[in-house]
């Protein structure tokens, strides 16, 4: 029941802005080649439905694999940076630079260094995902109780031990809520690696099939991918988001209280 | 290099909010946006000869050349009035018919296409088939019905079909890859770099449609105005394609990124694909029905569109009639 | 163990102007003082968290041999309870030994034998934020107390809690040390607490704060009825006194 109240209004909410689409592009006859309206997305995508589910599973597998590498990767450098204040005023800076750098810009060079196909969509996934990661661990470590590291500190526990055991616990809820971020862009990152990288064909990923579709004015056709790509993400943010609650529900707030 | 992808939906969503024209003062030269598919090369050459000479000006026209980097929904734009005439492939024409669109083509450059595959001159086959049972990359335009075509006639290729794009140097760093190219461009390209290539015509292989038209939407342009803007046009071609290297210098001097010696070699290269005894009788930019014909019902065919317009539908013959022979 | 004349600073603040003491083994001492006037800052220092400006600490075994103290041999208590959030009860209270190196098996026997004699075998399980205040500064008592310490430093640990609590828990904690044999130092704001758990009372005035001369509290029985027996109230007062020193009552 409980469940059922909490889908329901972003339900009605999705349908509402479904049925204005409609009406708009009616009203006003706008062509399709502008706005199709979601009749003609669904049954586009219905057409061709084995390719649009060959292309959600690369894409989804592309993203899954640049988030589990951006997680990697984020916790490692965070924690790095973590335990000195030296690295983090030095290489903080380049972090956030990279962030910054527009994705479109750099796919082709990813494409130069990886060669074509899942490496390198798996790559630029995994730039987009892993500034979150590494700005919330490192927020989260810095975070962590004064009180208890001197606990640590009084057994005389060793820096590892003190990050294995003190810090990366203390600081998972704040690592979570820098995954969920993250799992959002991933999808992105993939499909705009997808854009230079990914091989066309019977397996071709959402971002093929979203070129592909501009290039032959089949607006429906961008539009079905789009909205898939975006389940994809909604996909994995409602994964880790469960996974987060797993892990913190016995303990943290921000799990103990959600719905 | 070429590609006509991207900022598709913005650019619709823009056109969306605000398309309308003015009218202009009688008396006063028309206003004429011709958007361009691609930046200044002397594919577009005969245009910027009628710009350079005045002819439009002489026509009573006041025509603004707007090039694209890259990314414009060209079709798109002409439809929805972002700009009066823009230039495009033929089987875009017919696509966005399909997805609502009325567009017709007054004008045309090609008469033979001027795509092609371009490989290594040491790794390249006897036939066009042969590429495609080959093994390797195939860096093509995905979407592009010339392809579709090409599929369906020898089946999907063997190789893996990468995306087309930074072509020099993807085509440079692997000897056996298979590259979509234009007559103007990556040969040219490899040509002046001293690199062997061979190139094979997509045309030669059955697909043969008009790639490069100007299109104008139906009814939106008065039937003179069209007249003399296709006039005008005709003449700027014939001039330019008499002497190219009176105008590549200028052409060369809004585009940086080609040098003057490729624009001199890709003129050359262009000729006898405009120079055919078609356009020897009828006069540069003039097109023939039985092409369109012969477009749509492969388009039909190889599924990618559903429906065969009338072929006289897509286009309209707004040429003057080609002066009798001395 | 021994304090002579220490002194501590923190930067060019001196927290603590000078404190001596000579404990014995197994006694048990109480710090009052004003805030702000070294309680904790002494403390601190003889558990080994601050380095001392001036003076000195000195450990010595029965015999006389001096030794220092290791981690094993102290065991600490702060106000706040400081438990890993995360961990359960059971995990907390292992937490020292796991930190020493002692294997999973043997030192989870010992946190449950521990929390068992603590009677609080039912909450192993939990976490500490499912307990109550009272309930987690006892799991904390248990923490301290799981390596067997010879010393044991408590900094205000019933401060946060009502009255009930934590006289229930000064009692409990009175038995601990006494059943243990350990030698306890307890920092408190509350001269009745410190006086009803203390076999000495040291006095901290003024701030930075000066030692006065440690005060006997000669109680034999420390029960509930002690604490309103009118010997109890003169030496609450004496403490009080010695607080003040020069100033009116």
């Amino acid at each position: 029941m409980r469940a059922l109240r909490s889908v329901l209004p972003p339900l009605v909410v999705v349908v509402a802005l479904l049925v204005m689409w409609h009406a708009v592009v009616v009203l006003w006859k706008v062509p399709r080649y502008l706005l199709p309206s979601p009749l003609v997305v669904f049954e586009a995508a219905w057409q061709d439905r084995a390719r649009m589910l060959a292309a959600t599973m690369q894409t989804t597998i592309a993203s899954v694999g640049g988030f589990a590498l951006a997680t990697a990767i984020g916790v490692l450098v965070g924690s790095l940076l973590g335990a000195s204040r030296a690295l983090q005023r030095g290489f903080y800076p380049l972090a956030l630079l990279l962030q910054m750098v527009p994705l479109v810009a750099i796919a082709p060079l990813l494409v130069l260094w990886f060669g074509y196909g899942l490496r390198s969509t798996i790559a630029s996934a995994c730039i987009v995902a892993v500034f979150p990661v590494l700005a919330s661990t490192l927020d989260g470590l810095r975070g962590t109780d004064p009180g208890l590291q001197e606990i640590f500190r009084i057994h005389r526990a060793g820096r590892l031990t003190r990050w294995w055991k003190l810090e990366l616990p203390s600081s998972l809820p704040s690592i979570v809520t820098g995954c969920r971020v993250a799992a959002g862009l991933s999808v992105i990152g993939a499909v705009v690696g997808e854009f230079v990288s990914g091989y066309a064909g019977d397996q071709a990923p959402l971002g093929i099939v979203i070129v592909s579709g501009m290039r032959e004015t089949r607006t429906d056709l961008v539009f079905a991918a789009v909205a898939l790509s975006a389940c994809a993400g909604f996909l994995l943010f409602a994964i880790v988001s469960a996974l987060g609650w797993l892990l913190l529900r016995r303990w943290h707030a921000s799990a103990v209280t959600e719905d | 290099m070429r590609t006509r992808t991207l900022s598709a939906l913005v650019l619709a969503f823009a056109a969306l909010a605000g398309c309308g024209d003015s009218k202009p003062a009688p008396n006063a030269p028309v206003r004429l946006r011709l958007q361009l598919n691609w930046v200044p090369e002397p594919e577009f050459g005969g245009f910027y000869a009628a710009q350079f000479d005045g002819l439009f000006r002489d026509a009573g026209l006041e025509v603004e050349l707007i090039k694209d980097p890259g990314g414009a929904a060209v079709p798109q734009m002409v439809d929805q009035g972002v700009c009066e005439a823009g230039t495009m492939s033929g089987d875009q024409i017919l696509q966005l018919r399909e997805q609502g669109g009325d567009l017709v083509a007054i004008f045309n450059v090609f008469d033979h296409t001027p795509y092609g595959i371009m490989m290594h001159a040491a790794a390249a086959p006897a036939t066009l088939e042969q590429v495609w049972k080959g093994t390797g990359n195939l860096a093509v335009e995905t979407g592009l019905p010339v392809w579709k075509y090409l599929n369906a006639k020898f089946g999907k290729p063997t190789r893996r079909e990468v995306p087309y794009n930074a072509v020099t140097a993807t085509f440079l760093a692997d000897p056996t890859i298979a590259v979509q190219c234009f007559i103007t461009s990556e040969p040219v390209t490899m040509d002046l770099q001293k690199v062997p290539v061979k190139v094979f015509n997509a045309g030669e292989a059955g697909y043969d449609p008009y790639t490069e038209v100007v299109a104008v939407k139906r009814g939106r342009l008065p039937d003179d105005v069209v007249r003399r803007f296709a006039a005008a046009m005709q003449e700027g071609w014939n001039r330019y394609m008499a002497d190219p290297a009176k105008y590549n210098p200028a052409i060369a001097a809004l585009n940086p990124a080609m040098s003057l010696e490729a624009m001199n070699l890709a003129a050359e290269r262009m000729k006898p694909l405009l120079r055919t005894p078609f356009t020897q009788a009828n006069g540069l930019g003039a097109m023939d029905e039985a092409r369109w014909k012969m477009m749509v019902d492969t388009l039909v065919q190889s599924g990618v569109v559903k429906s065969a317009p009338p072929a006289n539908s897509l286009f309209e013959r707004v040429l003057p009639a080609p002066a009798a022979k001395p | 163990m021994s304090v002579r004349g220490v002194s501590v600073r923190f930067g060019a603040a001196e927290a603590l102007a000078s404190a001596s003491i000579d404990v014995a083994p197994g006694e048990f001492v109480a710090i009052v003082g004003d805030s702000g006037g070294g309680k904790t800052t002494l403390l601190r220092a003889i558990g080994g968290l601050l380095p001392v400006a001036a003076g000195a600490i000195g450990f010595a075994e029965a015999g006389g041999a001096v030794m220092r103290p290791g981690p094993r041999d102290i065991g600490f208590c702060f106000q706040e309870g400081r438990l890993l959030p995360w961990r359960s009860v059971l995990a907390n209270v292992a937490l020292p030994l796991e930190l020493e190196g002692v294997p999973r098996e043997e030192r989870l026997r010992a946190a449950a034998s521990m929390l068992d004699r603590m009677r609080l075998g039912g909450v192993e399980r939990r976490m500490p934020a499912e307990l109550s205040g009272g309930m987690r500064m006892r799991v904390a008592m248990a923490r301290a107390l799981v390596t067997r310490p010879r010393l044991l430093l408590l900094d205000e640990p019933f401060g946060a809690l009502d009255e009930v609590t934590r006289q229930a828990l000064d009692d409990e904690l009175l038995a601990l040390v006494r059943a243990s044999g350990a030698t306890a130092i307890l920092v408190t704001h509350s001269i009745q607490e410190a006086v009803a758990l203390a076999d000495r009372v040291l006095v901290l005035r003024g701030r930075p704060g000066v030692s006065q001369p440690p005060i006997a509290v000669p109680l034999a029985a420390r029960d509930e009825a002690a604490r309103l027996s009118v010997g109890f109230a003169s030496l609450c007062a004496q403490v009080q006194a010695a607080l003040r020193g020069g100033r009116a009552a």
